[in-house]
């Protein structure tokens, strides 16, 4: 009877911990003018956020962004979105759409960028059999660059199986290094990390992520499901500058650079190498989102990754993907 | 547990809060799938388990011989004293934590570094209570020793020792504590295996049931060597019983 | 004063206080012979140095001046030719009976058949046989004591130092193990030097009493005891010399 008595007092306070944590996580959103931002971690594709920080596009808008982050990786990002710590972020639309999946409420409402990722790998190696085990790094899985290594197993008849896989347990800033000491023998991530084992001499681009789905989608900006209803003209408001830094991005490229530069902490040398892998735009592009979502369905089904999604955790795509992309303020 | 699953359910957030009948079926999902790498066979949840558990027995041991060999050491004479603890009264408070990028440089990944962060971890509170324990010889029984004839050397090993054994257990307990508690930071070091890792796998690829199963594994795989230890002491430690 | 057992000649000891402070001359000028076999008794008030003068004896401390002989040699560091007893027995808990009466013919490398001959013999003559295996922790106070002892006489030492042993055993006890300890001394006749508080006690178990005198210690005075042994605490004579020794504590401290 006592014992029961201590079980049952331990699981109450135990329960009451664990809800008033969730609940606390869940705080009341932010003053209309404020709105926080996530981002990666010395990610290239995400020049726009930073240009419109610096150039004070923001501001302009009547915008208080406080940055949140950097994060690691798309997921973890994803996972602040889903606990309230971020409003909107700059994240990969594969992170983003694993989320949906999951049913953490989200919309995407606006491009980043296509491409710009690759794979490296130490000067030893020259196509991608060679890559049989080997040890490549990759951001977390669920990561876009995780997803498209998978597709180019796949296209290889290569399964996970094959490849001493090291998903998100190198840091990106780490990854060249890690080649360079031997640690791996080659990592796909997003720019400016390809650049630097190239600039450094001690890596070359085995295969871009152009080359292996062109014109693919890349990261995109997404918003917690009750901030965009809440608040659409900040949402707005945000896109708008966004569009005015990719603007300005192709215009003063030299500037840009610059910017990206103190964003990344990378000498120019290595910006300069990878600015041309990155093409930036805000548009959408509904089918190839949802081309994305099925490829990592059949990728889990073919052995090329670890399923993330299955098809059972979206039983209707076509609705699904619609749910989550927003273009209307791509149309403004 | 109802009031655990009730609570869940109300917070509506799967991704955050799974719920105990989840967390049952992703142990069942886990225990089936294949293991990693080299332990395909064990399962997922078992194979990286054992190789969890073969990393922080490693780190483990390595701590308790180099830790009770420089407790001994510094608790026995005074210089040496003197001259280590203020190298040791820098490092202890530096979290395993900060250490994850020197040990990836130093060692690389996989088993290497995860086995020094688990080291590191073990390390302090061994040292330390063994430390305390050499410091705490009766000083009578010392005395005791020298009107018996023993030497110096015999007066460390067969007084001094001995007497510490206590402390020496209750540190060995407490370091595997840590040691178990630096696992998920240890494995954070460019592995691909172990109970760790799994764990943050299923973070990112947010798959909350399994996260939580693989943290209940490290409850119980660290509560079962926890015993062991016990069981040990009260072996080692039998003339406390009576 | 050659040939004799144990001298002690001139000791004087001063501790320094460690914080600058003054120091305490715990003995000055002490000056003692004991003859082989002896059975002596060191009285005197609380602080009069009994403990000192024991621990010097043992080696345990160095005297400031003056010097300690043990057959003629001096007395520079414990060993084996001094036996110890505390109070408060001092066995080591991890060790059975056994390993704890072993443990000075161990460290002394005697091979192992004969060092546990004997502890075996040694632990007889306390009246502890059977009980080798058994732990301090399930003994009472006066089977410790009898271990203490028969760990000292392991060695076989030339002089038997015992600081108050059977102070923290009850009456009955300490009855017992006076009677015991003279039975021991009958068979193994040691020299004993034997602190205590109690007079009674010094009267039924020495053949010399020596009264110490306090701040700083020295000799006072000695007192043979001519009583055969097994004095009988109700005698006359016996309680005549208790009456005048406790006396000449006493009107030191007034």
């Amino acid at each position: 009877m006592n014992l029961i008595f201590k079980l049952l007092t331990s699981f109450i306070l135990a329960s009451l911990v664990f809800t008033s944590i969730g609940s606390l996580s869940g705080c009341a959103p932010m003053a209309p003018s404020t709105v926080r931002i996530g981002y990666l971690l010395g990610d290239l594709h995400h020049l726009p956020f930073f240009v419109a920080q610096d150039r004070g596009f923001f501001l302009e808008e009547g915008l208080n962004v406080e940055v949140v982050g950097p994060f690691d990786a798309g997921p973890a990002e994803m996972d602040a979105l889903a606990a309230n710590q971020i409003d909107m972020g700059y994240v990969g639309v594969a992170p983003a759409m694993l989320a949906a999946a999951r049913k953490i409420p989200l919309s995407i409402v606006s491009g980043v960028n296509l491409e710009g990722s690759g794979l490296v790998t130490g000067m030893d190696i020259n196509s991608v059999a060679e890559l049989k085990s080997k040890k490549i790094a990759t951001p977390a899985p669920g990561s876009i660059q995780y997803v498209m290594f998978g597709m180019l197993l796949a296209g290889n008849n290569l399964g996970y199986n094959d490849i001493e896989l090291f998903p998100g347990t190198v840091k990106p800033p780490d990854m060249p290094q890690s080649l360079q000491t031997g640690r791996i023998n080659g990592y796909f991530v997003w720019e400016p990390f390809v650049a630097r084992s190239v600039v450094g001499g001690y890596g070359k681009v085995l295969v871009e992520s152009k080359d292996i789905w062109p014109g693919h989608p890349c990261c995109v900006i997404v918003t917690g499901g009750d901030f965009v209803r809440s608040h659409e003209s900040t949402v707005a408001s945000v896109i708008r500058a966004h569009r005015r830094a990719i603007d300005f991005i192709e215009a003063n490229p030299a500037e840009a650079k610059a910017i990206a530069g103190k964003w990344t902490r990378l000498d120019p040398a290595i910006i300069d190498n990878a600015f041309g892998r990155v093409k930036y735009t805000y548009s959408l592009s509904r089918d190839d989102i949802k081309r994305f979502v099925s490829e990592i369905i059949s990728l889990g089904e073919k052995g090329a990754i670890k399923p993330i999604i299955t098809a059972s955790d979206v039983p209707d795509l076509d609705t699904f993907v619609d749910t989550v992309v927003d273009t209307k303020y791509l149309q403004r | 547990m109802l009031i655990w699953e009730g609570a869940a359910l109300l917070s509506n957030l799967p991704q955050l809060f799974p719920t105990p009948v989840s967390v049952i079926v992703a142990l069942g999902q886990l225990l089936a799938a294949p293991g990693p790498p080299g332990m395909a066979w064990a399962g997922e949840l078992m194979g990286n388990t054992l190789i969890s558990l073969w990393r922080v027995i490693a780190g483990f041991a390595l701590a308790a011989v180099t830790g009770v060999f420089l407790g001994i050491i510094i608790g026995w004479w005074r210089n040496a004293r003197d001259l280590l603890e203020p190298v040791i009264e820098i490092l202890r408070p530096i979290p395993p934590l900060a250490w994850i990028p020197l040990s990836m440089l130093w060692f690389g990944l996989g088993f290497k570094p995860a086995v020094f962060l688990i080291w590191l971890g073990a390390f302090f509170p061994i040292l330390l209570n063994t430390v305390l324990g050499m410091e705490n010889t009766p000083p009578k029984l010392i005395e005791v020793a020298k009107t018996l004839g023993a030497g110096p050397w015999q007066i460390l090993i067969k007084v001094g020792v001995p007497s510490a054994a206590p402390s020496i257990m209750a540190g060995l307990r407490i370091g595997i504590g840590i040691g178990w508690m630096c696992l998920v930071a240890a494995e954070l070091t460019g592995s691909n295996s172990g109970l760790g890792y799994m764990i943050m796998y299923y973070y990112s690829t947010m798959e909350a049931s399994k996260t939580v199963a693989g943290m209940l594994m490290i409850g119980i795989a660290g509560y079962l060597m926890f015993i062991g230890l016990k069981k040990l002491e009260d072996k080692i430690l039998f003339w406390k019983a009576a | 004063m050659s040939g004799r057992k144990l001298i002690i000649d001139g000791v004087s000891k001063t501790f320094m206080e460690k914080r600058g402070g003054a120091s305490t001359v715990a003995l000055r000028d002490f000056n003692l012979s004991i003859g082989d076999g002896e059975f002596v008794c060191l009285v005197g008030s609380s602080g009069c140095g009994k403990t000192t003068l024991l621990k010097l004896v043992a080696g345990l401390e160095h005297a400031s001046s003056g010097a300690i002989y043990i057959d003629g040699k001096p007395v520079i560091a414990p060993g084996p030719d001094r036996g110890l007893v505390f109070q408060d027995f001092a066995l080591f808990p991890w060790r059975d009976v056994t390993g704890n009466v072993v443990f000075g013919p161990e460290v002394l490398k005697v091979p192992l058949a004969e060092r546990l001959r004997t502890a075996e013999r040694c632990i007889e003559l306390v009246g502890l046989s059977g009980s080798g295996h058994k732990y301090p922790s399930e003994l009472s106070g006066g089977m410790k004591q009898r271990v203490a002892i028969a760990r000292a006489l392991a060695n076989d030492p030339e002089v038997l130092l015992m600081d108050e042993p059977f102070g923290s055993l009850d009456a009955q006890t300490r009855y017992l193990m006076q009677k015991d300890l003279l039975g021991i001394w009958n068979v193994d006749r040691k020299t004993i030097v034997f602190v205590t508080h109690s007079v009674e006690e010094a009267v039924y178990l020495a053949e010399r009493v020596v009264v110490m005198k306090s701040g700083p210690g020295a000799v006072k005075s000695i007192y043979p005891v001519n009583l055969s042994y097994p004095r009988r605490l109700t005698d006359n004579v016996f309680i005549a010399l208790r009456e005048r020794i406790t006396a000449d504590i006493a009107e030191e401290v007034a």
